[in-house]
């Protein structure tokens, strides 16, 4: 006896279909509404809020309009196109956080013995607060440190110096100190990226007659051409808007401005610079524009290789 | 439809709560922010119901019935920007501490000026009020009362046992820079460092460099410059004291890492016998007695020439301020408090309970006797003898000026920045922020 066939209706379909819809999303809706509501407060307003005082002088309470004079101020004041500088600086740990991360992962992807261990072991830094690593490096690199007393126990007296007081080496020490603190997100990522691969193509590749080589940098790495740049633009953006932590902890900017980024120079000014918080708020608006052109120009070359 | 009353009812609760339910204690609480340690070093090693703040705030909430909430920040260089941020979002404090200059005048719309409730006569109880008075004008508003019992005095500190060692005779203990530089000479010859600087917040500059300048220039120099009658290049006192800053580096007389070393670490070198001696304030006795005991030497910074015309000058005065903040909802009771803390009882209570070494007071009321250890002895007489004693100099000027001087020190110190750079930088940063 062959079933009947039966009529599906839709349950959006039809008017009483259309009112369940409508009663679905508007609960959909307010659900979210709250969620939305606080996270509009916390990000959108107080970036209007800066956005409008950038246009101002202000000292937290009292409110000046003086139009562009900020942004012409801050183009002219040499110090920013430092300040710049050494952000760029700091940004060209980039493709070294890849390099080590992209190494580490291909080992752990093999899964050698305590391959487990490692991966918790090597994003450990990840997790620390960035004043602990800032810490941790300015109490390693100061003249009478750890770095110090190892190179003077290996008669390598040339290598003593006082790392933090001369803006290269203090800068080296930050560039370390950023590396060491991301890379295992870099592992991490890749790692699962590596895992959503197919084992086929990989099978494949070795009934081809591909060596581990040519597997790992013909087929492997392409395959996480999108999860690397992933990693690079997020990398990027958290050096121009993250490093606060690690370098008020090591170095607080110094010597003179010699390790400061832009990003800390907006607390400088907001704080330290008798509260010229309209100045701020402009810094602030140039390192938004800054970050967004960075991050926006580096999907486009991404999205323009992956076609 | 009863799903979306459910939520309709839950956004309405959470919406009261999150209006509602984050609304304050008022009533009969004031929250006291109190800057560095609790009064003094010597509370340090006694549990805090022991502290003379703690033994204070009882005594005041038995007479008054007004209770007092004691929050304290070792941080002092962050206080400030606490400070600054607590009065954007009005919900700091009802009494503050802070320190005085330029740092109190960046914050004096979050301050409530004290004239309308103190009689002249409570005023004149107090030495150096004007230290306190917006921008140091005798008209200005009253902005806040000395918050420690003691002023501060600059000193240098040295230890004697390392003097002794180093050959360096009572009569050689430097008055100025000829006699730094054999007494320096001589320490280096058995190995220790001469001078400790701890310089990555800048502060040595402040200690060893504008005290200098001052021991040429007086008290007028640095209102010229800040008042724009005169620049710091075309002033050849302070050239002359910036050069003679850097040249203490360059000749090695202080330790290799001054850029990267703070202000603490430099205090412990000293403290901890490793360097003969240390420019700082006065609050640098207890913890040098407690760690090198009878060892520990003091007397006055030198002068920038042997013929410096304010040579044997006192540098310091009180450097902290207790204010009420303008946004305080309880602005009565937080008078009463601040009164309670200068009176005459309370201040003798905190010099013995906390056992402050001081050469003076501001507060008239307390009689000079009162402190009774040696090295207040030995302030009380450099401070009766001085031929003249200048506020800190640091603290007059305006405060990005300041910050640009501690920012700028670790690199004139180090020599990365030449003497005439340095100047010029000063100067960039001066043009900006003249007072009138």
């Amino acid at each position: 006896m062959e079933p009947s066939a039966t009529r599906v209706i839709s349950p959006t379909h039809g008017p009483s279909g259309r009112r369940r819809l409508r009663h679905d999303n508007l609960t959909a809706f307010l659900s979210v509404l709250p969620m939305i509501a606080f996270i509009l407060a916390i990000t959108v307003y107080p970036t209007l809020n800066a956005l409008f005082h950038s246009f101002t002088k202000w000292d937290g309470i009292h409110v000046e309009f003086i139009g562009l004079d900020n942004y012409a101020q801050i183009a002219k004041d040499p110090r920013f196109w430092q300040l710049l500088l050494n952000t760029l600086i700091y940004v060209s740990t980039v493709p070294v956080q890849i390099l080590i991360a992209l190494f580490i992962m291909v080992l752990l992807y093999e899964k050698l013995p305590g391959w487990r261990f490692f991966r918790s072991l090597f994003y450990l830094p990840n997790v620390l607060s960035p004043i602990i690593i800032g810490l941790i490096f300015r109490q390693a690199f100061m003249w009478e440190g750890p770095i110090n007393a190892f190179f003077k126990a290996n008669h390598l007296n040339w290598l003593v110096l006082d790392w933090l007081s001369k803006g290269p080496t203090a800068m080296g020490v930050i560039l370390i100190a950023i590396i060491w603190n991301n890379f295992g997100y870099g592992v991490v990522l890749f790692l699962a990226g590596a895992t959503m691969i197919d084992p086929c193509v990989f099978e494949a590749a070795l009934l081809d007659g591909a060596n581990w080589f040519q597997k790992t940098f013909r087929i492997f790495l392409p395959l996480l051409g999108r999860v690397i740049a992933f990693f690079s633009v997020t990398t990027i953006i958290w050096i121009f808007t993250g490093l606060f932590g690690l370098i008020f902890a090591i170095t607080k900017g110094g010597p003179g401005y010699d390790t400061t980024t832009l990003e800390y120079m907006i607390y400088l000014n907001a704080f330290k610079a008798g509260g010229k918080m309209g100045y701020a708020c402009a810094l602030a608006v140039y390192l938004f524009v800054i970050t967004f052109g960075i991050s926006r120009i580096s999907m486009l070359v991404t999205d323009r290789s992956d076609r | 439809m009863k799903r979306l009353s459910g939520l309709v009812l839950v956004l309405f609760l959470g919406g009261t709560l999150a209006v509602f339910g984050s609304g304050k204690k008022e009533g009969n609480t004031l929250k006291y922010w109190m800057i560095g340690n609790p009064t003094t070093e010597a509370d340090q090693g006694k549990p805090a119901d022991q502290w003379y703040v703690n033994q204070a705030v009882k005594r005041f909430e038995a007479k008054t019935g007004i209770k007092v909430e004691v929050s304290i920040f070792p941080d002092q260089s962050a206080f400030a920007d606490k400070f600054k941020a607590a009065g954007i979002a009005r919900n700091g404090p009802d009494v503050s501490g802070i320190w005085g200059g330029s740092v109190m005048f960046d914050n004096k719309d979050f301050i409530l000026p004290l004239d309308p409730y103190f009689t002249a006569d409570e005023l004149s109880q107090i030495a150096s009020i004007n230290a306190f008075r917006y921008n140091y004008k005798p008209d200005g508003p009253l902005l806040g009362i000395p918050n420690a019992v003691s002023n501060d005095s600059l000193m240098l500190f040295y230890n004697k046992e390392i003097f002794r060692q180093a050959g360096i005779s009572d009569a050689e203990i430097p008055t100025d820079v000829n006699s730094l530089a054999a007494a320096c000479e001589k320490i280096k010859k058995i190995g220790v460092t001469p001078i400790a600087v701890g310089d990555q917040e800048g502060y040595y500059s402040a200690f060893m460099m504008l005290p200098l300048y001052a021991s040429a220039s007086g008290a007028q120099g640095i209102r010229d410059i800040v008042e724009g009658r005169n620049t710091f290049a075309q002033d050849a006192d302070f050239v002359a004291a910036a050069r003679v800053y850097q040249q203490m580096y360059s000749l090695g007389y202080t330790n290799p890492d001054v850029v990267s070393l703070n202000d603490s670490a430099g205090q412990t070198l000293f403290a901890s016998g490793k360097a003969a001696m240390i420019v700082t304030g006065q609050w640098m006795i207890a913890a040098g007695y407690q760690l090198l005991g009878d060892k520990l030497g003091m007397t006055k910074w030198i002068a920038l020439r042997p013929d410096a015309k304010y040579k044997g000058l006192m540098v310091g005065g009180p450097s902290q301020a207790a204010c009420v903040t303008s946004y305080t909802k309880n602005p009565e009771q937080a008078i009463q408090f601040l009164k309670f803390l200068m009176s005459k009882e309370e201040l003798v209570q905190c010099i013995t309970v906390g056992n402050n070494s001081a050469g003076s007071t501001p507060f008239k009321v307390v009689p000079p006797d009162t402190f009774k250890d040696p090295f207040s002895r030995m302030l009380v007489d450099f401070n009766k003898n001085a031929p003249f004693s200048v506020f800190w100099l640091d603290n007059q000027l305006p405060q990005e000026v300041a910050t640009e001087l501690y920012r700028m020190s670790p690199l004139l110190l180090s020599s990365a920045l030449t003497v005439d750079q340095y100047v010029a930088k000063m100067d960039e940063v001066m043009k900006r922020n003249i007072l009138k």
